[in-house]
């Protein structure tokens, strides 16, 4: 600290600037590469062109209007918007006025806005935001649900970005609060991880050392930026580069995924992350037959859910025409409260694959540790330290280690330990590198975004026709979508009108936390296996499950 | 027309979701109703119909279909509107 930003892409000045905070380093490409591109960004059929030039004036029109609205450094701007540039420009605008900005999910067509917002009311009065960065629809909603509502409201739309009044810039200091990033915890339990502008730079220096990020580097994401993934890997990632993010609606992406294939062969991008199930969806959602020219990418990096070696395959299988070697597919371990990269593996090798017998299944590495972080396995019972080759609980210490969750002390305490984050994942560490085998608590990681099976449970003893606190919601390998099916188990006390509760307990479940089950298996009342403690098993009733032995409506 | 949209309809989604050839597919039929119909999957339906029919649905509209007769609706308006401008 401070580190070196890029000089200019194309050349002219190779002059780089030495920067402490996000501010210095937007400030400084703004200044050297103004007519550099920063983002292609794909919104249907139009695409919006923004060089650095353009985002720094239009960011700054978003710091006068925070400013304008009273909104003063140190102060917390929730910013919940749909795919549209204004996430750059608000993002940073925030940066600018000093401010912490936060990128929240948007209610999906699916949740119920009602219950979304009774959510955030909780959380808003936790982290009491000044300032809610909006759509107009999305506003009216939160109006009418959020109690006390006393925010100051921006709709981004582009009149904001004609906002006049005096210049606000405020350069701001490195053990600043820059950001929060809010975990996607089911109901009003997010997390907001605390990350301060030294814990973004010295994770940049120390992640594009990893992976060679250079200035000849480029970007293809559908990520939402309410995703460490999208958020660090990709956007920070593009503007503390000063390199080019071509970007990608998440929703269209999902319905059109050739869309990304579309985005590398034209703009011949160098680096893809992507979450394990994406990789199955880019094979399962093209057309047979059809090819594109990915010799561009370097790597395509599999981060944010479990990594699997058959996924791989597929996705080798389908795309070795199309320029894809196996060399190119690696493998990251990340989380928000490391700001991203835990361990990377070494681009240009093969990721390495493991079958150990304590995991029951071979497991990809994920590389070594990124420079500085340390990672300890402990035994989760005892606490005391496993050597190489055991499976226990990865904890992590380094230099950009996050500073605690916002207002929750007690949260920061349970997880925040003498400078040791205790992450919740299993794993091992095999010459050197890490592998991950699964997690400690019940938490389920679904298309990249994570919830916990208690709290849907919690959700399903609401729903009439489940005997309350008689269900249990567990996670089954789908090897076909690479993803992770949710299945409930459910004791009901009429299994005549098992549809109708099947049907209700969907629709509760997505209703409020936009999560579709894969499916529900009504039991009738017994049926479920308990511990010795009396509490129903997740483990025993997942592997009877897996057995087949749940028949609808019969006992195990 | 309509029926013979519906029944094609049908025939995808049995497909997409490798239910058995006698499950009641109804325009009431709902995700709720079918196993594993989640947004990616709902994707890998969209494209089988797009194919069957040899179209390209709108993507502002295909998200949100509340039925599976919503989605047969989309399609004849697709269909129509195809017929119309040629």
């Amino acid at each position: 600290m401070p580190i070196p930003v890029n000089g200019a892409r194309d050349g002219s000045s190779n002059k780089g600037a030495l920067v402490r905070t996000i501010a210095e380093a937007f400030v400084a490409h703004a200044q050297l590469q103004p007519d550099a591109l920063f983002s292609t960004f794909i919104q249907g059929s139009a695409t919006t062109r923004i060089t650095f030039g353009e985002l720094f004036a239009r960011s700054s029109a978003y710091a006068r209007a925070y400013a304008n609205l009273g909104v003063k450094p140190g102060d917390v701007v929730i910013i919940i918007l749909k795919h549209s540039p204004h996430l750059f420009y608000s993002f940073l605008g925030a940066i600018l006025a000093g401010a912490i900005p936060s990128f929240i999910p948007f209610p999906s067509p699916k949740q119920r806005a009602d219950l979304y917002w009774d959510d955030h009311d909780r959380l808003f009065a936790r982290i009491k935001p000044q300032a809610l960065v909006t759509y107009s629809e999305n506003l009216a909603a939160a109006r009418a649900h959020i109690r006390n509502f006393g925010l100051a409201t921006i709709v981004a739309d582009d009149e904001i970005l004609t906002t006049s009044g005096p210049d606000v810039l405020h350069q701001g200091k490195p053990d600043d609060v820059a950001c929060l990033q809010h975990s996607s915890g089911t109901t009003g339990l997010k997390k907001g991880v605390m990350l301060t502008n030294r814990a973004i730079l010295v994770h940049h220096d120390a992640y594009r050392e990893a992976i060679g990020f250079g200035n000849e580097d480029s970007i293809a994401s559908w990520l939402p930026l309410y995703h460490d993934m999208g958020f660090v890997a990709c956007f920070l990632g593009s503007l503390l580069q000063g390199t080019h993010l071509v970007l990608l609606d998440p929703f269209e992406w999902v319905m059109r995924p050739r869309m990304l294939l579309d985005a590398i062969a034209q703009h011949r991008t160098t680096l893809c992350w992507l979450p394990n199930f994406a990789f199955s969806h880019l094979v399962n959602g093209v057309r047979e037959g059809d090819r594109w020219d990915l010799s561009s990418i370097r790597a395509f990096i599999n981060c944010s859910e479990p990594c699997k070696s058959g996924t791989f395959e597929r996705f080798l299988n389908r795309f070795s025409a199309s320029g894809v070697s196996p060399e190119k597919l690696q493998v990251c371990y990340a989380m928000a409260e490391n700001v991203f990269a835990v361990t990377q593996t070494p681009l240009s090798h093969l990721a390495k694959a493991l079958h150990t017998d304590e995991a029951q299944h071979e497991l990809l590495s994920c590389g070594p540790p990124v420079d500085g972080v340390e990672i300890r396995v402990l035994d989760p019972t005892t606490r005391e330290r496993l050597p190489a080759g055991r499976i226990g609980e990865i904890c992590i210490r380094g230099p950009f280690l996050f500073n605690g969750y916002y207002r929750q002390p007690e949260k920061t305490a349970e997880r925040l330990q003498d400078g040791w984050y205790t992450t919740g994942d299993m794993g091992l560490i095999h010459e050197d590198e890490l592998y991950i085998s699964g997690r400690v608590d019940d938490m389920l990681i679904v298309n990249g975004r994570n919830y916990y099976a208690h709290e849907l449970e919690a959700l399903l003893a609401e729903v009439d026709g489940i005997i309350p606190g008689r269900s249990v919601a567990i996670g089954v390998d789908d090897d076909f979508s690479g993803a992770t099916a949710v299945v409930v188990l459910a004791e009901c006390d009429d299994l005549r009108g098992a549809r109708r509760v099947a049907a209700a307990a969907k629709s509760a479940v997505l209703e409020r936390t936009g999560l579709a089950l894969h499916s529900f298996v009504p039991i009738e009342r017994g049926g479920l296996v308990k511990t010795t403690s009396g509490k129903l098993s997740r483990t025993k009733n997942k592997e009877l499950y897996l057995l087949g032995r749940f028949k609808v409506g019969t006992k195990s | 027309m309509k029926e013979e949209t519906l029944d094609k309809i049908r025939t995808c989604v049995i497909a997409t979701f490798h239910l058995p050839p006698e499950t009641p597919i109804t325009r009431a039929t709902t995700s709720a109703d079918v196993d594993g119909w989640d947004s990616l999957s709902h994707a890998m339906l969209i494209m089988k119909v797009e194919q069957e029919f040899a179209l390209e649905l709108p993507f502002d509209r295909v998200y949100d279909l509340a039925n599976v007769g919503e989605l047969a609706d989309l399609v004849q308006a697709t269909l129509g509107a195809g017929a119309q401008s040629t």
